[in-house]
């Protein structure tokens, strides 16, 4: 099953140029130009993309059964073992196949895009080359994530994209809360690594190895596809779904995500939408051929996905931060992706994972501009009327709108279908995922169509930042967002922003096409990576697609007769409509959870922590370890003045050593005979 | 054992010594004639061109896995010697790297320097693939010699000299026990070919005579005296600090890399009477790690500190030696002796990148009035040469044995070796003094990192390249070896 092809020679310059970038930046970057680091780190991540394109040719030129090879990401060498310790053997290889290709594109084409995005949008900020140190690090272990050809390596990545989305969201590290968001999704995603770790090891005891393929099909995965025990399947798979619950912030772990904003829109953009928080649904669907043989496991990745979507859907219907709400819709879209998952239409979820790469982070960025053009304005209350002042933010935006909102031909509309239609025909429940997977489509409709009305289309609220005496002059070292160098007032943003939006706005146009029900090219083109697993739809495709239309249709439309007699405020209910209605403040209050937690985990834990910390390690353990050192030091101390400097000294010694050496092996022997 | 049937061409086997010792002798005439006045930098230029093809030569030599000998039988071409060869070399070029600078700054950039080490680097190499006790015993002197006057290269300091006369005194001592051990299992073996030796010690059925016990306990201890192994190694400290910086990371490295090569080949041979001499080499091999590392911890001499380190270091590659006797486990075939070689030869190369990497930050930072040599002389480099300060970082990470360091994966095969060959008491010991030593190597880094700068600003040193070259080589080796551990042996050759 394994084939080698020329152009797949070439992988290892896939993560290895955005290292080299990494490199650079970290040892030169501040002594170097902006110009330069932004074009190095732009450049990296676009020629990383030039050579996925050229090996994913070199793929495709080959029969289906042949698309999946096998290489060393060190150049120039056979599959060299990275770590081998007795039976433990993995290479630091890499396995190309179309699901390892897909995701190389997405990461290195949205993410060259984003980079080039942020160039502009990091412009004025002091940190310049570190912010593109870490950026060009992540893509590295991104990108080694999803092509390393064994589970350890993806964990390698996977704890690698972890602490680059730790750094970036707590770039802005002056400002506690940077620092208190950084840390809560590190610790956060710790309880899902676990699992992760967990699962990891779970597969080693039971196939002995954490490579996915071999050519003698010793692969684990190769193993599992001949048929594993379903309890071993269940297992392995729940906690490996618990790793993909931490990074793709599935409930109860969704918590970091919305918090994780405080980093700079470009990695809200890249990390926090289109890439990482997509790796739990892309490390799902590589070890698919496991989850398949757990029905266990599959309802349960389903039935979260579900309630994520929709959960996450409610909160965001009521969030005023602009980059809030993308968050949870962003919650919620991975919410479907797992839905997808665990129906057996992984390759549903991952049309979803690509098409959400290009219009979350079309939206994303879109939302960056908006807050660059008002000078690190977040709060969607303060905007309004800016439809015609940055006319290119919004007509990319609105195709970002209608994407995200199912609206035929853009791209979430076939994507979020197909997997609606797939849910729909799932042995059980079916009924259930469909109709609550369609509630939470019209709730999308609307929120987003809410965004776009007090965003865009009601009246302006907020005052001119030229009159303002809070201009950026205040914010310029803390908030970079604000601190753009030619301002005076709202402005469209330099080419170098709007050029990526408008790439984006094309991809979330037309990127759809190519997996419509009719034609799915998409799906024919994932399959040899994944595992067969038969789904239907309950009804005919075309039937799903037209309700589709119709739940998109009705959510827009909803928005609209609310909205647009609202345009002054842009508001719907007031302040006090609002403090009375419980389902309003419940998902204003993001149903208590994250209060909940805070008191639970936060405030009991750290009065746990404090007390283990001031009786048993302060006075039990470090009472013993200073005494240890104590004893020591005397020892040494003393031992010392054996070295007196004196060869006769010395000698005696080295003699006195000699006798017992030598009476020991004589005596030694006498003792045995 | 390895069968050694096959014979390769004597000439081929000793190549890489010959270029070695024609480079020795081109700088030496060529100083004193050709280049009388001219410009210096030809002479270290040379000596690491010599010491590149003599690594070509090593690497072309052929490889058969179950080794080769030469010249009748007393040298054996095999994966041990040639490994220990390659980092013999890789000692070189680091040696002649910092010597470049640091004879330069010291103003005692003379000739001479290379050609010594030049031809003791024979003498080593000689060592490390000596298939007869004798050769062994010459390999050793040649060594030796080269670097009793290369301690006392700075002939106008006293400390120089004092370290030289000890050194001198001291091995001369070492050197009669060690033939005297020679010759007493000659006596009992009638042989001093370590494969006839090993052969006649199978076929005979008794216990192991006087004779060969006190021969064994000889060697032990002559071998011990190179190796730096307590009680054995009172000079360490000393010569260490007096000897010229540079000369003390050559001998730290190749010393070590010689007498362990040479460990593992005469009790490899001495297998089949393990049994007399392991409690001696565990008892060695626990008061070695336990009294390197506690007499290191009170150390204020980056030098002195590195000596004691370095004696730790000959602690735990006697773990690997006491792992060497278990062929067979319980009954069962083991790969402990595999293992434990090549985990000892991974340490090696791990402990000459790391301790010659920590020699040439202080080379580095030494200048004509200066010899940086006291941890308060490190005080606050991180700021002052934060290249320098963070190398020696790695240095000390590695040292104490902290991932994702060459020294981590070095210290964990030994361990691995030593717990697959049933010596659990060894790895804890080894594991515990570990521990122990991390505290003195961390104090290094704290006053390089933490600690402000108190002394006034020092002469700028007059060059500095080719120790800065020599600290970047080999911090990039200790990390990336640290991170791939198996590249080093797609490198050398080594591993199964």
């Amino acid at each position: 099953m394994i084939y080698q092809f020329a152009q797949a020679n070439l992988v290892w310059l896939i993560p290895g140029l955005p290292l080299l970038g990494f490199l650079f930046h970290a040892f030169l970057g501040k002594r170097m130009g902006k110009s330069v680091v932004g074009g190095i780190a732009t450049a990296v991540v676009f020629a990383s993309f030039a050579i996925s394109v050229y090996v994913l040719m070199g793929l495709m030129s080959h029969p289906e059964e042949l698309r999946r090879a096998q290489v060393s990401l060190l150049p120039g060498s056979d599959l060299t073992p990275w770590i081998e310790i007795g039976a433990f053997k993995v290479n630091y290889g890499a396995l190309i196949d179309p699901l390892s290709m897909l995701m190389c594109l997405i990461i290195t084409g949205v993410g060259g895009l984003i980079h080039l995005y942020a160039v502009g949008y990091m412009a004025q900020d002091k940190d310049f080359s570190r912010f593109f140190t870490y950026l060009n690090l992540f893509i590295f272990f991104m990108l080694t994530l999803v092509l390393g050809d064994n589970l350890l390596l993806m964990f390698v990545g996977w704890e690698g994209v972890g602490l680059c989305s730790y750094l970036l969201i707590s770039f802005w590290f002056e400002d506690t809360e940077n620092s208190k968001a950084g840390n809560k999704a590190f610790i956060v995603n710790r309880i899902g690594d676990v699992g992760f770790a967990l699962g990891v090891m779970a597969v080693f005891a039971t196939f002995g190895t954490l490579t996915y393929h071999t050519p003698q099909g010793s692969g684990f995965l190769d193993l599992a596809a001949k048929g594993i025990a379903p309890a071993i399947a269940t297992a392995i798979g729940l906690l490996l779904f618990v790793g993909a619950c931490g990074k793709s912030a599935q409930f109860p772990l969704h918590v970091w995500l919305p918090d994780a904003m405080a980093g700079p829109t470009p990695v809200s953009a890249l990390i926090h939408a289109a890439t990482m928080v997509t790796a739990g649904v892309v490390m799902i669907t590589r070890v698919s051929p496991i989850i398949v043989q757990s029905p266990i496991a599959m309802t349960v990745i389903a039935v979260v996905g579900l309630f994520t979507a929709v959960f996450a859907a409610t909160i965001a219907l009521t969030q005023n931060d602009i980059k809030k709400v993308l968050a949870y819709s962003t919650v919620s879209q991975l919410g479907f992706m797992f839905l997808g998952c665990g129906v057996g239409a992984f390759s549903a979820g991952m049309f979803h994972v690509t098409t959400h790469a290009f219009f979350k982070a079309l939206l994303f960025l879109g939302a960056g501009s908006v807050i660059h053009a008002l000078s690190g304005e977040q709060d969607m209350r303060k905007m309004g009327g800016l439809a015609k002042r940055i006319p290119i933010t919004y007509w990319t935006m609105v195709i970002g709108w209608l994407a995200i909102c199912g609206v035929p031909p853009f791209a979430g509309f076939w994507s979020k279908d197909e997997i609606l239609g797939l849910a729909s025909g799932a042995p059980s429940w079916g009924v259930v995922y469909y109709v609550v997977g369609l509630a939470t489509a019209v709730m999308t409709a609307f929120y987003m169509t809410r965004l776009m009305y007090k965003t865009f289309w009601t009246k302006q609220r907020f005052v001119e930042a030229g009159h303002d005496a809070h201009g950026h002059g205040d914010h310029a070292d803390t908030e970079p967002d604000a601190g753009h160098g030619h301002g005076h007032g709202v402005h469209e943003s330099p080419p170098k922003m709007w050029i990526p939006l408008a790439v984006l706005a094309v991809l979330s146009a037309i990127g759809g096409l190519i997996g419509t029900p009719w034609a799915n090219k998409f799906e024919h083109f994932l399959e040899p990576s994944i595992a067969k697993h038969e789904a239907h739809h309950l009804f005919a495709p075309n039937i799903g697609l037209l309700i589709g239309v119709f739940a998109a249709a009705a959510g827009i439309l909803l928005g609209r007769a609310l909205y647009s007699k609202k345009m002054e405020t842009g508001e719907l209910l007031t302040a006090e409509e609002k403090a009375k209605n419980p389902l309003y403040q419940g998902s204003a209050n993001l149903w208590y959870i994250d209060g909940w937690a805070y008191r639970t985990f936060v405030i009991w834990g750290g009065g746990f922590a404090t007390a283990v910390w001031q009786w048993i390690d302060k006075i039990l353990i470090d009472g013993m370890v200073n005494a240890v050192a104590a004893v020591i030091g005397f020892t040494s101390e003393l031992f010392r003045r054996v070295q007196t400097g004196y060869i006769r000294a010395y000698a005696m010694s080295m003699l006195v050593g000699v006798v017992l050496v030598v009476a020991g092996l004589l005596l030694g022997s006498l003792g045995k005979h | 054992m390895p069968d050694k049937s096959v014979i390769i061409g004597d000439m081929q086997a000793i190549l890489p010594m010959i270029v070695l010792w024609v480079t020795a002798s081109v700088i030496a005439l060529g100083d004193v004639s050709l280049w009388k006045r001219g410009n210096k930098a030809i002479n270290p230029l040379l000596a690491i061109v010599g010491v590149l093809v003599a690594f070509k030569f090593l690497v072309n030599t052929p490889r058969v896995a179950s080794g080769a000998t030469a010249f009748a039988k007393s040298l054996a071409i095999d994966p041990l010697g040639q490994i220990s060869g390659i980092a013999l070399l890789v000692t070189a070029v680091l040696s002649i790297l910092l010597a470049w600078t640091y004879l330069k700054n010291r103003g005692l950039d003379h000739a001479e320097y290379y050609v010594l080490l030049l031809l003791s680097l024979t003498g080593a190499m000689m060592m490390a693939s000596a298939n007869d006790l004798i050769v062994l015993f010459l390999g050793l002197e040649i060594l030796s010699f080269g670097l009793y006057v290369m301690a006392g290269f700075a002939r106008t300091e006293e400390r120089s000299e004092e370290a030289s006369v000890k050194y001198f005194l001291l091995g001369a001592f070492g050197s009669a026990f060690l033939l005297y051990g020679i010759a007493l299992v000659y006596g009992a073996t009638q042989s001093t070919n370590l494969e006839q030796i090993r052969a006649t010690l199978s076929s005979s059925s008794g216990a192991p005579g006087p004779m060969l016990l006190a021969g064994i306990g000889l060697l032990i201890v002559g071998l011990g005296f190179k190796a730096a192994i307590v009680p054995f190694h009172q000079w360490t400290p000393d010569v260490y600090e007096g000897a010229p910086t540079a000369a003390t990371a050559y001998m730290a490295g190749a010393a070590k890399i010689g007498a362990f090569a040479a460990m593992l080949r005469v009790f490899g041979a001495l297998t089949p009477v393990a049994a007399s001499w392991l409690p001696a080499i565990q008892i060695l091999a626990i008061v070695t790690m336990v009294f390197g590392n506690l007499l290191a911890v009170t150390q204020t001499n980056v030098k002195r500190l590195l000596a004691y380190s370095s004696i730790a270091h000959a602690g735990y590659l006697l773990v690997a030696i006491a792992a060497l006797p278990s062929e067979t486990v319980n009954g069962i075939a083991s790969n402990a002796p595999d293992l434990a070689v090549g985990g000892a030869l991974f340490y090696l190369f791990a402990y000459v990148f790391m301790t010659l990497g920590a020699f040439g930050v202080l080379v580095y930072l030494s200048s004509k009035g200066r010899d940086v040599q006291h941890v308060n002389d490190l005080r606050g480099l991180a700021k002052r040469e934060p290249a320098a300060a963070y190398a020696m970082m790695f240095f000390m990470l590695s040292l104490g044995g902290i991932p994702p360091t060459m020294g981590f994966m070095g210290k964990w095969q030994i361990f691995y070796a030593a717990v697959t060959g049933q010596q659990i008491m060894l790895a804890i010991v080894m594991a515990l003094t570990s521990a122990m030593a991390v505290y003195y190597y961390l104090r290094v880094v704290w006053v390089m990192c933490f600690e402000e700068t108190t002394e006034a600003a020092a002469p700028e040193p007059v060059a500095r390249t080719g120790a800065m070259a020599a600290i970047m080589l080999a911090a990039a080796a200790t990390i990336v070896f640290g991170i791939a551990p198996n590249l080093l042996n797609a490198i050398t050759g080594m591993g199964p």
